[in-house]
This record gives C-alpha cells, structure tokens and sequence, in this order.
C-alpha cells in the first residue's frame, strides 16, 4: 500500500511534532535510555527523553500491546462470586516503532483478532494505540535481517506515521485515516515531500541491503522446512546448545504463547492473569498424568521453528513467523538464533 | 459480561463419586444460561484462586439447563483436587463449550467401533449415549473398554446396562488379574483377535492414555480399517481452549479448535517425531 | 509504569536486569544488554524472577512460638531468648546469613553479631557453599581472589572446564563457552559426571569420583616438566581414572593456548587442594610470560562476594580461629545455645531431619528471612525481612563490580528492612543502636572495608560502573595446603561396587523456596522435588528396572529405598545423588567432611551398592 501522504520535517522541528503528537493521545512510548544505558520503549514525558541513536531495544515495543503479565479478570468472592473485567483505558501512542515491529504487530494483529476467536484484551490495546514507525535506512543493528524477511528498513504498511531520515531531513509518511488526521493536525510543523526525498528513500534501501552484517535465506530454509527434509539430528544438534531459558521466545515481537495463573489478592479478590510463556521450556507441554508429548529437546527446538518457519503455520497465520528484528541473536546462549538456525536448516547440517 | 477469556459462574448442583479417584459434577450456569454441546466437546473450568482446566463434556444436546463432568483427581493438581474438594453449591467459572466434538453425521450408517481405556470413556460416553437415543441409523456397535483395575471402571451402572442390551457389543477388560473380576484379563488390545469386523463399513472411535494409541492403531490397521476411519479424541496440556495460548498446537493445528476429534489420518500429519 | 535496573538474586553469575512495575506489582524482570555479565541474555531463573517478590511462600507476618505476633511481641521474645542464652557468653551465640543479602543488610548483620552480641560466631552460607575453592585459590595466589569478567571466557583459546553442569549452575559462563567454541575454541571438560557439557566439549577428559586433585596435580607436574610421564604420574592417572590419551590430549592443548581460561563452579570444586592446583596451572603458564591463563571460580550466590567482603565471615578474618564456621556451628553436638539464621533457611545445609535434630539441640533459634521455609517453621521466633525488589542495596558482583539494586515495590506483608530490625533487635536486647538506613550503612562500610573506601555510593545507585579492590585478607600464607592430596580412597569393592556422588544437579534450585513462588520455574522443576538417584541406563537395564522405580541403596552409613533416574553422562559404576536431598546424603553419605583449613564442607564419595527391591 503507498502511503497515503508524504512530507518534509526539517530535524529541528522534530521535538515539536513529537509534542504535537503527545497532545493527541493520554500516554506516549518512545524508546529512552534507562541506566546504566539500555534502551525501553517506556512512558515518556518530553521529547528530551527519548532516545533514537539506537538499532532495536532487546523488549520489543510490542510488549506494550502484548504485555509481559496482564490481568484477565477478577474475581469477587461471595455467593455467587463476581467475575470483573480488567484492563487499562487511555489513548496510547507507540513513537519510533521499527519496522520489524510493526511487521510483527500485523501478524499479531492478524493471530489475535482474525479467525473465530478474538482476544479482547489484545483487541482493546490494539484500538486505542497510534504507531508511528521510526524507518531504519540510516542504522541498522548489527543482529538484523529484516531484509531477508522482507519486513525493513521501511515498513510499508501497518503504522500510521511513519518517519524516515532522508540526507538532512525527516520524511513523514501517512499510513492511515488516523495517521492522516494526526499530521492534519501538526500541518504547520510541514513541508510537503519534495521528489528527491522519495528518490533519496530509495536509495538508501539499496545501500542499507548491502550494509547488513546478517543474513539468512529465509525462504529456501522455509522450503526445506516444510518439505520435511531435515534431519533429526539436526534438531538434535541444535537442542544441545539450548539451555532452556526461553529467552528467544520471550524477546520475539511474533511469539504469542502464554500461561495463566490465578493470583490471590491482600484484598482476598483474585485475579487470573497471563504472562509469557516458551515453547522452548519442558513443562509447557507436560500433562497432569507426567505425560509430556514434547519431552525432548530436540522436539521443542522442532516445534519453535516449525512454528515460524514451516509453510502450512505461515499460511495459516498470515506470515512467516519471524521478522528478522535479530532479538534472539543477543539473548541466545547456545548461539541457536533464528538466522543461525535458518542457515543450518537451510543447509540440513 | 463478555470476554474471550472470562468464565461464567456456575453452581455445582450434585457430585457423584465414580471411583475412588474421579467424580461426576453437575453443574448450572447461574444466570439460567442455556449450554449446546456435540459430544466431544470440551468446557474449561476454573476453581477460582487455583486455575482452570479442560474437562470433557459429559452430557450432550441443545439447550441444556445443566452439564455433566467426570473428573479424575490427580494427586497435586491444582484444579482437579481443589474441585474433588468442593461439594454441592460451590461455585466455580466455566468457558466453552469449546473444539470440534464428533461429527454424529459421519458415522450415520456406519459399523461403530468404540475402544475406549480408563478415562477416555469420558468422552466416548456421550457420544454412544446419542447413538443409542438414535439406535436405527447406526450399523453394529461394539465397545471395548479397558482399565487397570476393576475398581477403576467408570460408569458401572450405565456400563451394565449397555450390556444387558441386545443390539450393543460390550467387552470389559482389565490389565491385570484381580480377585474381584472374573471377565477378560489383558489390555484393550487383546480384545482384537476374536473381534470380526467389516472394514469398509467400520469406523472406530478410540480415546485413552497416550500409551495406547500406537497399539489400537496397529490392531485396526490388521484389521482392515483405514486411518480416515480411525477418529481419535486427544488431550494436551491447555491455557485457553480458543487458539491463542499456544500449548496444544501440534504442528498447525490447535487441539483446541480444530480439535479435539481428529480423524488418525489427520494425526499422522501432525505428530510430532 | 516504571523501570529500575537490578542484579539477579539467583546464582552468582550475577546478570544484569530492569524491573519492570506495573500497578504497583513487579510484573516482569528483563535483561540488561549494557550490563557486562549477561549482555542481554538471562536463564530462565532470572526471566522468571520478576515472579519471585509475589511469591506464595513469602513470610508475610512475626511468628513467635509458633504462632502470628504483633512487631512488637516478636522483638520482645526475640531479645529475651537471646538475652537469657547471652548470660552464657558470646561463644554460646551465633550468626549466620545468606548470600543472598545485601552489602547493607550483610554489613548490619555483621554489626549485629560483632556489637550486639559482641560474638565471633559469624559466617555466611556462600562460604559454605564457595569457601573450599576461594580459599584454596587465595592460599596458593597469595592475593583476595576476584574472578575476571565472564565475556573474558569467550575471547580464549582453550577452556579447561572443570564443571560439566555448568548449562544448570551457572548458565552465563557455559553461554560464553559456547560462544567461544563457536569462535574455534579448545574447549576441554574433565569432571567425574557429565551433566550437559560434554557435548558441546571438544575434549572430554573423565576422571573417578573424588580424583580431581589428583588429575590436577599431575596435570601441573606434566605442564611444568614436558617430557615423558613419570612411573607415578601415570600411576595416579590410572587410580584416578583417567584415559592416558585424553590427558595426553590435554597436556598438548593447554601448552599451546595462548589464552587459558579455567572454569568451574564451586559447587563442583569443592576442596583447597583442587583449587589450589588449579591455581598453580595458572601462575605457571603465565610464568612463562608467553601465555595468558585465568581463573574463573563461578559462586553459588548471588552476592558471595559482597557477604564476604562485608565481613561475614568468623572471627576477625577467616584464619583466626576465635570464631566459628557455620560448619561447626551446625556440628553436632553444637557448641552454640542461640543460633540467628538471617536471610536464607538452614535446610539447604542439614536436611528437614538434620534441622529438626539441630533445633532440638538449641534452646533458642531465630529467623530472619523473606520466606517461610522449614526454618522459619521451626524457629521460636520468624521475623519477615523485605527482599529483593523491596529493597535499596547493592551486590557485588564475581569481578568486585558493584551494582545497585532498587526498591520497586513496598514492602510485602508486615515485612521491614533487615537493618531496622537488627537494629531495634539490639536495643530490645540492651544493646546499641546499630545505624540502620543506607547513608550510615554505607559510611559504615567504607570506613571498615579497605577495598570499598574509594567507593561513590550515589553514583553506583545512579547506575555507573564502580569496582571495589579487592579486600586483602591479613592472614594468607598462614595454612598450608597439602600439594599432592591423592584421590580419596573409595573402598567400592566387590560387596559394594558402585561409587555414590554427592553433588548438585540441574533442579538444585528447586529447593529454593523463591523458585516455589515462580509459575514457570515450579512447572520446570516440578519432577526434582522428591529425593532420586540419577544412575546411567546400563546400570538400570543391568538392576533390570526402569526409570521412575525404586532401587534400594545401601553404604557404610545405611541404606534408602529411592526412584531413579537415568543419564549417560553418570558412569555405569557411579551413582549421583543431589545435593540438595541433605537428608538422604546424610543418610547415605555420612556427615560433612569439614576442610579444616577453609572450614567449608563436602561430601566425599562413597561406596555404595544398589539393588533391585522388587527382585530380592
Ligand atoms: C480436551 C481435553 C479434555 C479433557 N477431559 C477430561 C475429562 O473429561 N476428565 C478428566 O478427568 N480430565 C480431562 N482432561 C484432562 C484434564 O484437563 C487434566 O487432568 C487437568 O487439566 C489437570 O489439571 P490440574 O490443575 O488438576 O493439574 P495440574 O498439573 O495442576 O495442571 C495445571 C494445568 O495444566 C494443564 N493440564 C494438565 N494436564 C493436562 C492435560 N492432560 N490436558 C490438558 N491440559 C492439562 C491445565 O491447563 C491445568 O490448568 C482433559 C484434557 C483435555 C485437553
Ligand atoms: S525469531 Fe528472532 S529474529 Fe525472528 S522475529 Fe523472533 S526474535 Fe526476531
Ligand atoms: S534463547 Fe537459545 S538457549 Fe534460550 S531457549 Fe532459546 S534457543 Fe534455547
Ligand atoms: S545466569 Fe544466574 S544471574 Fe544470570 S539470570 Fe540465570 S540465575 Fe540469574
Ligand atoms: S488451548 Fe490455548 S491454543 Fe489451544
């Protein structure tokens, strides 16, 4: 989809869109510097707290959709007991999202809410969150492959505003009716995109491509996945490095899985809440009986990247299951990251 | 109140000891809700402060005022001995009916083979009782129905009556000899090589402990009976019952809704090695 | 919404996290990509601990014989039975605290025992678990021992792994490991069972249960004098069990690395004379100027260094022999009548059983602690402590950093800050009023601790990088460690063939009463809380069992009928028993075997037979 409009920012006027912006919505999630020096999408104040000499945070802006552990419901006990819902109000604006992300988001957007059940606590975030998209053509991270996942350094659909350092300008780009109405709105921070900014965004896709230090082949490792031609051991090699820690999964912006747990409350309500979960850890699938399906390693280091990979998960759920953000290349111990282990399938060794 | 996640309250409205170690649970949705549920469906219910669990729904049809649940208590489980624990009254969250059920539709005309271990009978129970409220539109209907001890049968009575009938094959074994039981010794297996059956004409309906599927798999296959026609009821480890938790998902498929019923030929895709 | 940076509270790799709080509830703890020891990764222990401060398990009220009291009842009961047992003399008194503490809350714990009770009884439970080790590297070193950075591993050419459950103890080090096979390292494990690592090793060097030193100190002889193996070199080798061409394999490797890192935890290593040869590996190869080689000693808690730096440790500095160890304080019959348990439950030392019979033994036990454990059970009087995420303190971490931790929720339950209650504790007791808030606390520390005098306590709370040198012990050279300690005779024989290993298995953190409160980590561990053996599957097939069923195992100390379980990386004639399930190795293994120079405490193997019940 083409943006619907583009215009010209010159980079000095950057904290008064950013202030415009804020005034729009209740809460604003720009990535900030946290000591001793990582990099949050959190609640900021101003301008001056966000950071954006940065090449992706290890937590995803995601999570701000899709939240560690959030509450489901409460409980009131008493005869009968009062079931309550939970959940956050007020208008939420995601600053800087990268692309991967925002890839990400649209895959969730489609698991979350399409089909026949749709989850309301995701639903409700989703709709009164703004995204405006941070392009990544001038900085790449070292752990990135979004292009192989065809997911950056420009994101082309999914966000609302999208900016974009083009030489010595921001280009903004419209994504939606509400992007539109927000840059309606900061009209007179505006210039209108000039030809050469478009051209110049061209450009630098070609050269960002050629600057990334990582690479994965994402669709032929899709197709020997799915054509089932890997070999056992190479699950088996691949769960030796794996010290279950779940890391990977907890740090991916496309991974969904949850547990739930019921909480007893100081003031005797209880609250049932979901929090991450890894497919990646043993007890995820082990039964009431001791009964464990996916006992092994080997077979939960199978069940992650055919979930991601394999060609019937991607048909069902919109898209590949991996976004290239690199995430799962920092936290990995066993260095058994998504490109490692796209190459490897790839290679079937 | 709606929410994908958010149970409805019920009451508990009878217990009903099975065996030593499972109960069957009536339970009333309080606000005079009415429930439909295919045999082979599933709730998730939830002991409040200690979790929610899925559990097979026991009685089948439109517009129920109540539902029926066996549960068996597994020593440390978080919901099913907190639910053994509660009685008459007690108030607890229910979700669903959720996933596939069986597909009654299928098996009109068909021979039935039921073949059923320990708890698995759960599911199959509705099922037959259907078949049997609709007798004329079925073939042959033969259940085997293996468990470990005597003292484990579920159903006893429903059981005995299912055998006083005439026109409904019913095999009880148990693994291991024991003083009380003087019928078949052995597992649900070894009831296969005096069984006569018409393979184009039969489906079989198995449910029981992971252990025995590859054994009833192989028995039907000498027996002649394909794997479409083969229709398993799995269990996994399940959060949500509505695709979103991830636990149950074998390959693409979410146990959960696109299951629990799957014919073996559909299993064969997704196992996992 | 709000975010504070902390250090985890499990083992001692000691990785950087933020806190994520939301609602006022600690909801989720997150890696920290700038903080040098994890560099963004995180086990699952420390991804699950934003779970912990919720935790089930928490003590949440004053307990006082046995039943809920008020603050105030509890303090008063607490002062008088220490009051009572103090008639009786210092020695009559003493203190113990975890690792897990605070430098503040260790230091006013130190406070405490020194000026309250005024008693040298005074130890800390990472020594327990770390002391053999450290000691034995600081006696032969000559210097306060501080391990390098753990990235530093990843940048070597040849590892000498001398703990193969690393992947369990201390994940982050076996993740550089990893990384530095990855780069093309040598990496080379030697232990007596392989839990994990062996399969990522290029070298696997198997050694008897107990024959470590004694590989040890062939290895250094062989290194220092190139050339054929003498007649008793290879003799030893062979008692020690040890294959002639793996050693032969590794002698080669370590000449040729350029940079050597040796890596163990000290859950493994476990006596001074281990650790003493591994520290003359060291210092010979960096002898010749041409080779760079460190040690990298990984402790069991997450503040083992702090703790000891802060003083918790015996008398006046360990050699004195004024105080005593929490070894000798546990002994049996105790020398103690009062005993203070701050911070952590003694189970983990002595088993519910031993617990039982130590309680029975004093007339006055108090705890102080975040959780109720058996401990706290038993106590007269249970005080609740805030822990981690309720509480400002730092940690220091394996290389001297210190790094802060934040309080990013109240105070659970009626909980309060360790320091306020030693000090209202002490002046309850008639005693002084100990400095109780950070300032003073950390005033306190610099005046006492050399190496923590040049210490900026605001900036290390802003989060900036600070180091504390080392603390010199005034007393090293004053043991000797014996250089050629030989295997320890294990008289497996033909009545009793099989060899029994006390030692830490990858759920040893399932008996920590933190891990209980951990969705995830609880469904992980669910199967290590009951006791088990952990045998090789030929020797299961051999006793014609399976896993999950019991074997009866019988030593010179007794005999237990337990469920096993398989591994291949336990020998056929070895039998492993985890550490955590005190009580059955007591039962099995006898009592500790205390070191009389560190004072620290393992258990020696043992012969053993096992037996199938179900056959006899
Ligand atoms: C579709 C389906 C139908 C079922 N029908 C019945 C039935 O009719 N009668 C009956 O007695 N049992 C049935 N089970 C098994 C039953 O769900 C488990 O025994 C129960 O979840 C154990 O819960 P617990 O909290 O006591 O145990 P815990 O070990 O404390 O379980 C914790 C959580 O694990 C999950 N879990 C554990 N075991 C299973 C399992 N086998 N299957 C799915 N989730 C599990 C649950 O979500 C539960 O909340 C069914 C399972 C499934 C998937
Ligand atoms: S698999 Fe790894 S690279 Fe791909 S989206 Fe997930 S975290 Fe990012
Ligand atoms: S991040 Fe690596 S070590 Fe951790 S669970 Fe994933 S694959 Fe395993
Ligand atoms: S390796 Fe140790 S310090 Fe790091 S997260 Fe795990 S338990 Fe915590
Ligand atoms: S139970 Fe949650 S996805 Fe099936």
């Amino acid at each position: 989809m083409p943006a619907l409009a583009q215009y010209s920012l010159p980079p000095t006027r950057l904290k008064d869109l950013f202030q415009r912006l804020s005034q729009a919505v209740d809460q604003v999630i720009a990535p900030t510097r946290v000591p001793p020096g990582d990099v949050f999408y959190d609640v900021v104040q101003g301008p001056d707290e966000v950071a954006l000499d940065f090449g992706n945070s290890l937590v995803s802006p995601v999570a701000w959709l899709y939240r560690p552990v959030e509450e489901m419901f409460r409980v009131l006990p008493g005869e009968p007991p009062r079931v309550e819902p939970c959940g956050e109000e007020g208008r939420r604006l995601l600053f800087a999202v990268r692309p991967c992300d925002l890839a990400a988001i649209g895959r969730l957007d489609q698991f979350f809410l399409e089909g026949d059940f749709r989850d309301d606590l995701y639903a409700a975030r989703r709709a009164r969150t703004l995204l405006v998209a941070l392009a990544c053509a001038t900085q790449a991270d070292p752990r990135c492959f979004c292009s192989c996942c065809e997911t950056g350094p420009y994101a082309e659909q999914g966000f609302d505003l999208q900016l974009s350092l083009v030489g010595d300008r921001y280009l903004l780009e419209v994504g939606s009716e509400s992007g539109a109405a927000l840059a309606e709105q900061c009209r007179d921070l505006l210039e209108p995109a000039a030809e050469d900014l478009a051209a110049g965004r061209a450009q630098q896709v070609q050269a960002f491509y050629a600057g990334l230090e990582q690479k994965a082949n994402m669709p032929a490792a899709v197709r020997r996945l799915s054509s089932e031609a890997v070999p056992v051991e190479l699950w088996d090699r691949i769960a030796s490095r794996c010290l279950g820690c779940g890391g990977c999964s907890f740090v991916c912006p496309v991974c969904t899985c949850f547990y739930t747990t019921d909480q007893v409350r100081e003031d005797g309500s209880i609250v049932r809440v979901r929090a991450w979960d890894s497919c990646r850890l043993e007890g995820y699938t082990r039964e009431a009986s001791g009964h464990n399906p996916r006992a092994h390693r080997r077979q939960r280091a199978e069940r992650f990247s055919y979930h991601k990979l394999a060609y019937p998960c991607i048909q069902r759920e919109g898209r590949l299951g991996c976004v290239g953000c690199g995430r799962c290349v920092t936290v990995c111990f066993g260095g058994v990251h998504m490109p490692r282990v796209a190459q490897m399938i790839r290679r079937g060794e | 109140m709606s929410g994908l996640y958010v149970p409805q309250i019920a009451a508990i409205e009878r217990v009903e000891e099975e065996t030593a170690t499972e109960k069957t649970f009536t339970l009333r949705p309080l606000n005079g809700d009415r429930l439909s549920c295919v045999p082979g469906q599933f709730i998730l219910l939830s002991v409040f402060g200690r979790g929610e669990a899925p559990f097979c729904v026991g009685t089948a049809g439109q517009d129920l005022p109540t539902l029926d649940i066996t549960v068996r208590r597994y020593p440390g489980g978080r919901v099913t001995e907190a639910l053994h624990s509660l009685g008459p009254g007690a108030y607890v969250g229910l979700r669903g009916p959720f996933g596939n059920g069986f597909k009654v539709e299928a098996l009109r005309g068909r021979d039935l083979l039921f073949v059923a271990g320990g708890i698995g009978l759960i599911p199959v129970r509705p099922l037959i009782r259907q078949v049997l409220s609709e007798r004329d539109q079925f073939g042959r209907l033969v259940l085997l129905f293996g468990a470990r001890q005597p003292s484990e049968i579920l159903y006893r009575r429903e059981l005995d009556e299912w055998q006083a009938r005439e026109d409904f094959e019913v095999q009880l074994t148990i693994d291991v000899p024991h003083p009380d039981w003087s019928g078949h010794v052995g597992v649900v297996t070894t009831l296969f090589p005096d069984l006569e059956v018409d393979p184009a004409r039969t489906k079989a309906i198995i449910v029981g402990p992971p252990v025995m599927y590859p054994f009833v798999v192989a028995a039907c296959r000498e027996k002649g009976i394909g794997d479409a026609d083969m229709i398993f009821s799995l269990e996994r480890y399940m959060k949500c019952g509505v695709g979103k938790c991830g636990h149950c998902a074998m390959k693409h498929k979410y146990v959960c809704t696109d299951g629990p019923v799957f014919t073996y030929e559909e299993i064969r895709e997704i196992e996992e090695h | 919404m709000s975010r504070q940076f902390a250090i985890c509270p499990f083992c001692g790799c000691g990785c950087g996290m933020h806190l994520e709080v939301f609602d006022g509830r600690l909801i989720a703890a997150l890696p920290s990509q700038v903080h040098p020891a994890g560099a963004g990764r995180l086990c699952l222990r420390g991804w699950q601990a934003g779970t912990l401060v919720q935790s089930s398990r928490r003590l949440l009220v004053p307990q006082a014989a046995g039943k809920q009291a008020s603050w105030e009842d509890a303090l008063r009961a607490a002062a008088e039975g220490i009051r009572a047992l103090a008639a009786e003399g210092p020695q009559a008194l003493g203190v113990l605290g975890s690792g897990y503490l605070t430098n503040e809350e260790a230091s006013a714990t130190r406070l405490y025992a020194t000026q309250a009770l005024r008693t040298p009884n005074l130890d800390n439970f990472a020594w327990a678990l770390d002391g053999g080790s450290i000691w034995g590297l600081e006696q032969t070193l000559c210097i306060p021992y501080r391990s390098p950075v753990l990235p530093e591993i990843a940048s070597a050419d040849v590892i000498l792994c001398l703990s193969s459950s690393l992947c369990a103890d201390n994940p982050q080090a076996a993740g550089y490991i990893m990384a530095a096979a990855e780069a093309g390292a040598t990496v080379i494990v030697a232990d007596e069972v392989d839990q994990g690592l062996r399969e990522l090793s290029t070298l696997w060097v198997q050694h008897k249960p107990g024959a470590r030193a004694a590989l040890l100190q062939v290895l250094w002889s062989a290194l220092g004098a190139p050339g054929e193996l003498s007649a008793k070199q290879r003799d030893t080798l062979q008692q020690a069990g040890v294959d002639a061409g793996a050693f032969a394999e590794m002698c080669a490797a370590l000449r040729k690395a350029k940079r050597l890192a040796l890596v163990f935890s000290t859950t493994t290593v476990q006596t001074p004379a281990e650790a003493a040869h591994i520290a003359e590996i060291v210092m010979l190869l960096n002898a010749s100027g041409q080779q760079e080689a460190a040690v990298f000693a990984l402790r069991a808690q997450c503040n083992s260094v702090g703790v000891n730096d802060m003083g918790l440790v015996p008398g006046e500095g360990r050699a004195r022999e004024r105080g005593l160890s929490l070894y000798e304080m546990l002994a049996e019959p105790t020398p103690l009548r009062a005993l203070v348990v701050i911070g952590e439950g003694l189970e983990k030392f002595v088993g519910e059983q031993g617990l039982q019979a130590l309680r029975e033994r004093l007339d006055f036990l108090l705890y102080l602690g975040g959780y109720q454990t058996a401990t706290s059970e038993l106590a007269d009087v249970a005080l609740p402590m805030t822990t981690w995420g309720e509480t400002e303190g730092t940690f220091t971490c394996h290389d001297g950093s210190i790094w802060p931790l934040h309080q990013v929720v109240p105070p659970t339950g009626e909980s309060r800050y360790l320091p306020e209650i030693l000090r209202d504790l002490s002046v309850a007791q008639g005693g002084p009023p100990l400095p109780a808030d950070l300032p003073s606390l950390r005033a306190e520390i610099s005046r006492q601790v050399f190496g923590y005098r040049l210490v900026n306590w605001e900036q290390v709370a802003a989060g900036q990088r600070a180091v504390a040198s080392a603390v010199p012990s005034e007393d090293s050279a004053e043991v000797q460690i014996p250089a050629d300690e030989l295997p320890v005779p294990i008289e497996a024989g033909p009545e009793r063939p099989y060899t029994l290993l006390v030692r830490r298995d990858t759920g040893s953190w399932a008996c920590d009463p933190r891990a209980r409160g951990a969705e995830i980590v609880e469904r992980e561990l669910a199967g290590h809380r009951a006791p088990f053996l952990v045998i090789n599957p030929q020797t299961c097939r051999n006793l014609e069992t399976r896993e999950g069923r019991s074997l009866t195992i019988s030593t010179a100390f007794g005999s237990q009928t337990l469920p096993v379980r398989c591994s291949p990386g336990v020998p056929p004639e070895v039998v492993m028993l985890p550490w955590q399930f005190r009580d059955v190795a007591r039962a099995l293994a006898g009592p500790l075997h205390l070191d009389a120079a560190s004072r620290a405490g393992y258990h020696l193997p043992v012969a053993a037979a096992l037996e199938n019940p179900s056959q006899s």
